[in-house]
């Protein structure tokens, strides 16, 4: 068993409200250091906020996030500055969450100033070492995101997170706006990097399939709660819960047809 | 799929089709066709001209070349009066977000009214509109046709969509990715909700995708396309189990599945090329583990591979792995 005292990330009985609405209801959850962990669920389940809530981006309601022991709750300004070097996200729409107006370079280049302080020749050399580490060729530091492909720029957005060595990066739906043959490319690449790096990776996700390709436990959310949980082996096999059940009936399979 | 054989001329046939976008050609000399009845499957990447190739069915695109007949007419000899009785009455297409295709302030029974009254239905109305939503599969109809979009969740609206689509009884449904927005639980119910119009009321659908998944077990025929061009072609179950064009083939193992074993996923290698830098010759072989000179010359032309399955590749026979 894993020791508790050794969790990257944990959340504790977690509650998001927006006036009468309850996002998050009670949700518990962990991240072990190094480990590639789902969240699935459907939308408005209550994912992205328990996930904004532990980037810090939504108020915590009731309940404990923990991140590598200490509480975000009691975070002051500076710790807020170091836990943001370590947490990182992904989103969904890589053409929406780059800045249109700044070239590949430039923003890897801002991260790089504002979050590591590296002067300007260090920054030059680390951006292009940024680059080949999500496979792009550094020749492409001077387009902007419009004249980069879909898969260009989830790679762009994946070494925006990676620029500040984070040991957790959230990604949520990193795949599902791109096309079949790129999925591939940048679920492999997630998987070489966590690897590598030694990563911890929290991936959200409602293609049941690719969870199954990148990840070891799952979470199964269902209107605010967590309703499943553990190996994704098992859950695959024997899931417990109606909803659990529910999702992996509807995932398409090519081989249907197949025989 | 069905006993019936299919009547001599197709609803739709289509015929080497080119679409420009200015000096881009998106769409080179695709050909295909559509049977009374049937479920065809158009797949492909983004960009791959499979959308804009549907749009062209009811000449909603300009600069076309090529021949299109629907049911025996050459749409592209129309009169605009002929056209406006073709879409919506004969054609019907529904989009990927519902939300952006509905009108956020009327109220979704009057949306569908106004479909029926612009293709002049003469019964009641009131009792039409509740009938399309009930045969949709929204629950109380009666009070829901009084909701706006915004009060709807995702799949209802789309249910709406394809009420409105169904008002005129079109003999052609054009579904173009009607669950990607969609979570999977619906995205099921969606696609039984059309499999089960297409099976009592005869009417045609062509399904456009990119998830060769939602295609497996729905489709008839399928045609899978590669920039700009058809790569593969035939009845479903024919080219999911036994693909014979490289890109069918890399697709097919590129795709996640639920009770994969581990093991790496192979990747495409490259990307789709942009439309105004097309390669020479056949366009998937600077991706192609089969490649050879004459791939890189002359765009290989479609080759029957046994019945209505064809592919467009010299080296369909060999192996890849």
């Amino acid at each position: 068993m894993p020791d508790p005292e050794n969790r990257l990330l944990e959340i504790d009985a977690l509650h998001v409200r927006y006036k009468k609405i309850h996002a998050v209801d009670g949700a518990s959850m962990n991240v072990e250091p190094g480990e590639c962990v789902a969240l699935v669920g459907e939308s408005g389940c209550g994912k992205t906020s328990l996930c904004r809530a532990v980037l810090g981006l939504e108020r915590i309601s009731a309940g404990r996030v923990l991140f590598a022991g200490s509480s975000l709750n009691e975070f002051d300004a500076g710790d807020w500055k170091k836990y943001r070097n370590r947490v990182q996200m992904i989103f969904q729409d890589p053409g929406e969450s780059l800045n249109p107006r700044l070239t590949a370079g430039g923003m890897l280049s801002e991260v790089l100033k504002v979050r590591r302080g590296l002067p300007a020749p260090a920054r030059q050399a680390e951006t292009e070492r940024l680059l080949q580490t999500v496979g792009l060729d550094p020749a492409l530091a001077g387009r902007y995101p419009h004249e980069l492909s879909g898969g260009q720029k989830q790679r762009l957005g994946i070494a925006r997170a990676l620029a500040v060595n984070p040991d957790l990066i959230i990604a949520d739906e990193p795949v599902s706006a791109l096309d079949v043959s790129v999925q591939v490319q940048i679920l492999n690449l997630l998987l070489d990097i966590q690897t590598a790096r030694g990563l911890a990776l929290l991936l959200i996700a409602h293609d049941l399939a690719v969870v199954r390709y990148m990840c070891r436990r799952v979470y199964v959310m269902n209107r605010g709660q967590i309703v499943e949980s553990g190996m994704a082996a098992r859950i695959f096999s024997r899931p417990q819960h109606p909803f659990t059940r529910a999702l992996l009936d509807a995932v398409p399979d090519v081989d249907r047809c197949r025989g | 799929m069905s006993e019936t054989r299919p009547p001599m001329e197709p609803l739709v046939r289509v015929e080497d089709l080119c679409i420009d976008f200015g000096p881009v050609r998106v769409v080179d000399g695709l050909s295909f066709r559509i049977d009374a009845g049937e479920i065809v499957a158009l797949v492909g990447e983004s960009g791959c001209g499979k959308s804009v190739s549907a749009l062209a069915l009811a000449r909603l695109v300009h600069e076309l070349s090529g021949r299109i007949w629907f049911d025996g007419r050459d749409i592209l000899q129309m009169s605009g009066r002929e056209l406006c009785d073709l879409r919506g009455g004969e054609i019907a297409y529904i989009f990927q977000e519902p939300g952006s295709s509905l009108n956020p302030v009327v109220r979704v029974g009057d949306q569908i009214s106004e479909a029926l009254r612009l293709h002049c239905y003469r019964g009641n109305m009131r009792d039409e509109v509740i009938r399309l939503l009930d045969s949709v599969g929204i629950p109380e109809p009666e009070q829901r046709r009084r909701a706006f979009p915004h009060q709807m969740s995702g799949g209802q609206q789309q249910r709406v969509m394809i009420a409105m689509a169904l008002a005129c009884r079109p003999r052609l449904l054009v579904a173009d990715e009607p669950t990607t927005a969609l979570d999977v639980t619906v995205q099921v119910q969606i696609l039984d909700l059309l499999q089960k119009i297409q099976r009592e009321s005869g009417t045609a659908i062509l399904l456009i995708t990119h998830n060769l998944g939602l295609v497996a077990g729905r489709a008839d025929r399928i045609y899978v396309m590669y920039a700009g061009r058809v790569a593969e072609a035939g009845p479903v179950a024919s080219v999911l189990r036994s693909p014979r064009h490289p890109y069918t083939r890399a697709l097919l193992k590129a795709v996640p599945r639920l009770n994969s074993t581990g093991g790496r996923l192979p990747g495409i290698p490259g990307s789709v090329p942009p439309a105004d830098a097309m390669p020479p010759g056949c366009r998937f072989h600077p991706r192609c583990p089969l490649a050879d000179r004459r791939c890189a010359e002359v765009p290989p032309p479609a080759e029957t591979i046994e019945g209505e399955h064809c592919a467009a590749c010299y080296h369909w026979n060999k192996s890849d792995a």
